[in-house]
C-alpha cells in the first residue's frame, strides 16, 4: 500500500540515472580506448626478426628480414608470415608457441621479438598460478614442458653461435623460395639487413639482466661504441649511465661479450647505444 | 507483538523448569565424575610439570596445575549448555541467552562451584584476531551471566580462539559448531 | 689548435666511419643470468661424492629460488669443469663463454680429520675475473649451511644485496599431538623441535639478533608470552597479565616488544622491555586491535583492528598517535607484515572463504595480490632481504609452510608433510 507513491516519483530520477551510467560508461569507454592520451607515448617502432647468423649488409634490398628460408613450415608459424611487414611490439603471451614449429634449430636463434628461453623460464610462474581453477599437475606439465622448451633454446643458442664463431657467412644460399631476402624497407641490391638493426638485435642478445637485479624499471642508459673496420670492439663509454650500477655493469657486459664482431664493417663504425626497459614496464 | 512476548517468557519459563529438573535430576553423577577425570589430568600435568623443572627450565615453575585439564578434549559438564555464535560475531542470540538463563540458574542452584568460560571460534579468520574474538564471546557470556545474578567472582574467562575446534570438518556446520563458548567447572 | 686538429681529423675520417642513428635496445635478451653451476672436486685426499652432491644441490635449489638464474645443463660442461683450477689464470674462461655462461661456480673440499673444509670461488665469465671467493670449515654435518651462505655471498655479488638462504625459519607445528615451537633452515632441511610444552604454542618471532625467540604458550592456562634463547635453550614468561599476551614482534632495534593484551577486558597494543616491564599502552579503543608490526624504523606499527566494523589493516605512527587505516578493499584483512625495506606491507584477504595474500604501501595505495589458485595462504612473513614471503597454506591438504619471491612468483612449500605446520617467521641474517 506504500508502493505505489514510489515509482512515479522515482521515474524521472531512474532515467537521469541511467543517462549518468551512460554518460560514465562512455567515458570510461574513451579513457582506456586510449583516444584522449594517444596510445603511443613509446613510440612504437617496427621490430624486425633478425637471425644474428645471417651477416649485415651495407645495402639490403627489399624483402624479409629474418634471412631464413622460406616456411615449408606449417601454416602455424606465424611470425614468418608477418615477417614482411613491421610488426609492433611483440606480445609476449603469444610468442613460445610460435617460436616452436620452426623447422632448423638455427632459425630458431632468437631474433629481435622472439621471447628468449629467458622469459620462458622466468615468467611463466605467472600465468601459470594466476588461473584459479589451474591444478598442481597442469602446473607440473607446463613447467616440464618449457623446461624441455629452454633446454632445446639453448642448444639451438649454441649451435648458432658456434656457427657464427666459425665465420660462415651464409648470405643468401639459394633458399628453397625466390623470395628475397633484405629488408621491409631496403631498396639496395644487397641480401641481408642493414647493420643497424643485426646491431640492435646482437646487443638484445647479448645483454643479460635480471629483474630481480634491479630496483625500479625506468631505468635508462647509453653507450658509445667504437669498432674498427675489421670489426674488433676499439672504444666504449658511458654517454648517460642510469644510476644504478647493477644496470650500468649488465651493459658493459652486454658490450664486452663479444668484442670481434662475426662480420668486418669494412669502415669504422661509431654509435649510441641506448638500453632501457621500456618493453618491461608494466 | 504482546503475544510474543508472552510466548517468549513461556519459553524461559519452560526451559527454567527443565534445568531446574535437569540440575536436581542428573547434574550431581555426571558432575563428579568429569571431576575425578579432571583430577587425573591434574595428576598427570604435574608430573610433567616436575619432569620439565628437572629438564633444567627456570622461571616458568609456577602452576595453576588445575587449569591444564583444558588441554584435554573440552567436555562441558551436562548442566552448562555451550552457546554458539555467529561468524565474526559475539552478541548473543535469543537462543543462546535462553540457555545462559538456564546456565545461570544451576550455578545458583550450586553456589559452591567456580566455572571458567572458554571462548572459541571456527577456523576462518586469522589466528590472533580469533583469540581476541573467542575472549570477546567468553567475555559477552560472563557479563550476561553476571546481570543474571551469578557472582563475578566465580566466573573467569580465557579464550583458544581457533585452537580447539570440536568438529575439524571444513564446513558451514562444523563451522557453527566451532563458534562457541563452553562452560568448566573448576574443582 | 688541438680543437682544430680534432675536426680535422674527423672530418678525414668521416668518409671512412659509417654514421649511425642510435640504436635502442628495449629489454634484456636474456633475463637471467646464465650460470654454471660446477660440482665441487676434491682438493686432496678421497673424493666424497656425496658431500659434493649435496652442497650442489643446495647450491642449485638456492640459484633457482631466487629467481635470477638460469643454470646451465651439467652435461653440456666441457673439461674445464672437472678441472681444480680455482685461479681466473687457472680457468678456461674460452670453454664457459663458448656455453654461454655468463657467471661461474667453482670449488673444493677437503676433509681433515672430522672437519670438513670447502672453498667456492664465483667467477665473471665474460670479464674473466674472480668476483667472490670464500672458504668454510665445519663438520660434515654443516654442508648445507656452508653452501646456503655462498649463496647468499652469490647474490650479493649479483645484486648488491646479500641473500637470506643461510638464515632460518620458526614455525609451529602439531606432529607430537601438541603444538610446539620449531626451526627449520629455509629449505626445510634440519627441522627442529624447540619446545616441549604440551600445550599450545602460538606466533613466534625471532629478536632482531636472532639469538632470542619469542611466543605465546598456553601452559600456564593462558595464553602468556614466553622468549626462549637458542643457544641455550633457557625460557622465561615475558607477559602474563590476565587475559590474552599474544602476537609479540620484537622492535627492529630489539630494545622494544609490541603485543597484544587485554588485562582491560579489550585487547589492546601494548608495548614492553624487553625484560617483560610495562612501558605504555599503544591504542585505546573498544574494537580488537591484534598482530602488529613494526616499520624497519621503528617509528609505525601496523596492525588489525576491528574498530570500523570489520578487521582491517591500521598504521600507527608512534610519535604523532596518529591512527590510519591502510586497507579499503575486501571485508576481512589481517596479518600486516611490513617488509624490511618499508616499502610495502604484506597481509592476507578472506574473500570466498579463502585467505589470500596481498602488498600494499603504507600509505595505502597500489595493493597487489600475490597469491591466487586453491588453498589457504597466511600468516605472511618477509625474509630478512625482503626477496621472499614465507606463509602456511593448506593447498596441498595439510597446512604446510611456503615460500615464494615477493613478487609470487616461485611458489614452494618447504616443511615436510605429515604435522600441521603454521606460524612462520623468518629470522635475519646470520
Amino acid at each position: 500500500m506504500t508502493t505505489p507513491p514510489f515509482p512515479s516519483r522515482n521515474e524521472p530520477r531512474l532515467s537521469s540515472l541511467l543517462g549518468i551510467s551512460l554518460a560514465m560508461h562512455i567515458v570510461v569507454f574513451v579513457l582506456f580506448s586510449g583516444v584522449l592520451f594517444g596510445t603511443s607515448p613509446v613510440e612504437r617502432r617496427p621490430v624486425y626478426f633478425v637471425d644474428l647468423s645471417k651477416m649485415p649488409v651495407l645495402n639490403p634490398q627489399a624483402g624479409r628480414p629474418d634471412g631464413g628460408p622460406a616456411p615449408k613450415a606449417k601454416p602455424a608459424a606465424k611470425p614468418k608470415t608477418a615477417a614482411p611487414t613491421p610488426q609492433p611490439v611483440a606480445q609476449p603471451a603469444s610468442k613460445p608457441e610460435a617460436s616452436k614449429p620452426k623447422p632448423t634449430p638455427v632459425d630458431n636463434k632468437p631474433a629481435v621479438t622472439q621471447p628468449t628461453p629467458v622469459k620462458t623460464s622466468s615468467k611463466p610462474a605467472e600465468p601459470a598460478s594466476k588461473p584459479a581453477e589451474a591444478g598442481q599437475s597442469v602446473q607440473d606439465k607446463i613447467a616440464a614442458m618449457r623446461q624441455n622448451q629452454q633446454r632445446q633454446q639453448e642448444l639451438a643458442d649454441l649451435k648458432s653461435k658456434i656457427a657464427a664463431l666459425s665465420g660462415d657467412d651464409t648470405s643468401g644460399k639459394s633458399y628453397g623460395s625466390g623470395a628475397p631476402l633484405g629488408m621491409p624497407d631496403g631498396s639496395g641490391d644487397e641480401i641481408g639487413v642493414d647493420q643497424q638493426t643485426w646491431l640492435q638485435a646482437f646487443y638484445k642478445e647479448n645483454w643479460s639482466l635480471s629483474k630481480y637485479q634491479v630496483a625500479r624499471r625506468d631505468l635508462q642508459a647509453t653507450v658509445h661504441v667504437s669498432y674498427s673496420a675489421d670489426g674488433t670492439l676499439t672504444n666504449y663509454r658511458f654517454v648517460e649511465s642510469s644510476g644504478d650500477a647493477n644496470f650500468d655493469d649488465s651493459l658493459k657486459k652486454a658490450i664486452l661479450k663479444t668484442k670481434v664482431l662475426p662480420f668486418k664493417p669494412g669502415r669504422t663504425l661509431q654509435f649510441d647505444v641506448v638500453f632501457n626497459l621500456k618493453d618491461l614496464m608494466d | 507483538m504482546k503475544r510474543a512476548g508472552v510466548r517468549n517468557s513461556m519459553q524461559v519459563l519452560l526451559l527454567m523448569v527443565f534445568a531446574a529438573m535437569l540440575a536436581v535430576g542428573c547434574a550431581k553423577k555426571p558432575a563428579a565424575t568429569t571431576a575425578t577425570a579432571a583430577d587425573q589430568a591434574g595428576a598427570q600435568q604435574v608430573t610433567q610439570g616436575v619432569e620439565e623443572m628437572g629438564a633444567g627450565e627456570t622461571g616458568i615453575g609456577e602452576g595453576m596445575v588445575g587449569d591444564e585439564n583444558a588441554m584435554s578434549m573440552p567436555q562441558a559438564v551436562s548442566s552448562l549448555e555451550r552457546i554458539y555464535f555467529n561468524f565474526d560475531r559475539y552478541d548473543l542470540s535469543s537462543e543462546a541467552q535462553a540457555i545462559l538463563v538456564n546456565n545461570a540458574n544451576y550455578l545458583k542452584a550450586n553456589s559452591d562451584q567456580k566455572v571458567r568460560i572458554e571462548g572459541y571460534c571456527d577456523e576462518r579468520g586469522s589466528d590472533e584476531y580469533n583469540l581476541a574474538l573467542g575472549e570477546r564471546r567468553a567475555l559477552a557470556t560472563q557479563k550476561y551471566l553476571e546481570s543474571l545474578g551469578v557472582a563475578k567472582d566465580r566466573l573467569s574467562v580465557i579464550s583458544y580462539g581457533e585452537e580447539m575446534p570440536l568438529d575439524p570438518a571444513q564446513n558451514e556446520a562444523a563451522y557453527a559448531m566451532n563458534r562457541r563458548a563452553e562452560f568448566k567447572i573448576i574443582p | 689548435m688541438r680543437r682544430f686538429a680534432t675536426l680535422l681529423f674527423a672530418l678525414l675520417c668521416l668518409p671512412a666511419t659509417s654514421v649511425m642513428a642510435q640504436i635502442e635496445v628495449r629489454a634484456p635478451g636474456q633475463q637471467t643470468i646464465a650460470v654454471a653451476n660446477t660440482e665441487l672436486l676434491p682438493l686432496s685426499g678421497f673424493p666424497s661424492p656425496a658431500i659434493a652432491r649435496e652442497l650442489h644441490e643446495v647450491m642449485s635449489y638456492d640459484l633457482d629460488m631466487s629467481g635470477l638464474f638460469r643454470q646451465l645443463d651439467p652435461a653440456s660442461f666441457l673439461g674445464d669443469a672437472k678441472r681444480l683450477g680455482l685461479t681466473s689464470t687457472q680457468v678456461d674462461f674460452n670453454q664457459w663463454s663458448l656455453l654461454g655462461s655468463e657467471i661461474l661456480i667453482k670449488g673444493g673440499y677437503r676433509m681433515q680429520g672430522d672437519r670438513l673444509l670447502v672453498e667456492f670461488r664465483l667467477f665473471d665469465v665474460i670479464h674473466r675475473q674472480l668476483l667472490t671467493g670464500r672458504s668454510y670449515s665445519g663438520y660434515p654435518g654443516d654442508v648445507r649451511t656452508m653452501a646456503h651462505k655462498f649463496a647468499d655471498v652469490i647474490l650479493k655479488s649479483v645484486t648488491g644485496k646479500e641473500g637470506p638462504f643461510s638464515s632460518r625459519i620458526a614455525y609451529i607445528d602439531n606432529r607430537t599431538g601438541h603444538k610446539e615451537l620449531y626451526l627449520m633452515d629455509t629449505d626445510g632441511a634440519n627441522s627442529l623441535r624447540l619446545t616441549d610444552h604440551r600445550s599450545i604454542v602460538l606466533n613466534p618471532d625471532f629478536s632482531p639478533n636472532g639469538r632470542e625467540v619469542i611466543f605465546t604458550s598456553y601452559r600456564p592456562g593462558n595464553p602468556d608470552l614466553y622468549r626462549k634463547y637458542l643457544g641455550t635453550g633457557q625460557e622465561a614468561r615475558l607477559s602474563f597479565k590476565k587475559g590474552l599476551n599474544i602476537s609479540a614482534r620484537f622492535k627492529p632495534d630489539g630494545r622494544e616488544i609490541a603485543l597484544t593484551q587485554s588485562e582491560s577486558g579489550n585487547p589492546e597494543l601494548v608495548l614492553l622491555g624487553t625484560d617483560g616491564s610495562q612501558r605504555r599502552r599503544l591504542t585505546n579503543h573498544w574494537g580488537i586491535d591484534v598482530d602488529p608490526s613494526w616499520s624497519p624504523a621503528g617509528d609505525k606499527l601496523a596492525f588489525v583492528s576491528d574498530r570500523q566494523g570489520n578487521p582491517h589493516i591500521f598504521v600507527l605512527d608512534l610519535l604523532s598517535g596518529q591512527t590510519k587505516r591502510i586497507s579499503n578493499n575486501g571485508k576481512y584483512n589481517a596479518t600486516p607484515a611490513w617488509s624490511p625495506d618499508g616499502d610495502r606491507i604484506a597481509f592476507t584477504r578472506l574473500e570466498g572463504n579463502v585467505f589470500d595474500i596481498y602488498t600494499i604501501r603504507p600509505d595505502g595505495t597500489d595493493e597487489r595480490r600475490l597469491t591466487f589458485g586453491p588453498g589457504n595462504k597466511e600468516h605472511p612473513r618477509w625474509s630478512p632481504d625482503g626477496r621472499f614471503l614465507v606463509f602456511s597454506s593448506d593447498q596441498d591438504g595439510g597446512k604446510g609452510i611456503y615460500i615464494m619471491r615477493a613478487d609470487g612468483t616461485g611458489m614452494q612449500r618447504i616443511s615436510a608433510t605429515g604435522g600441521q605446520s603454521q606460524h612462520p617467521a623468518w629470522s635475519r641474517q646470520r
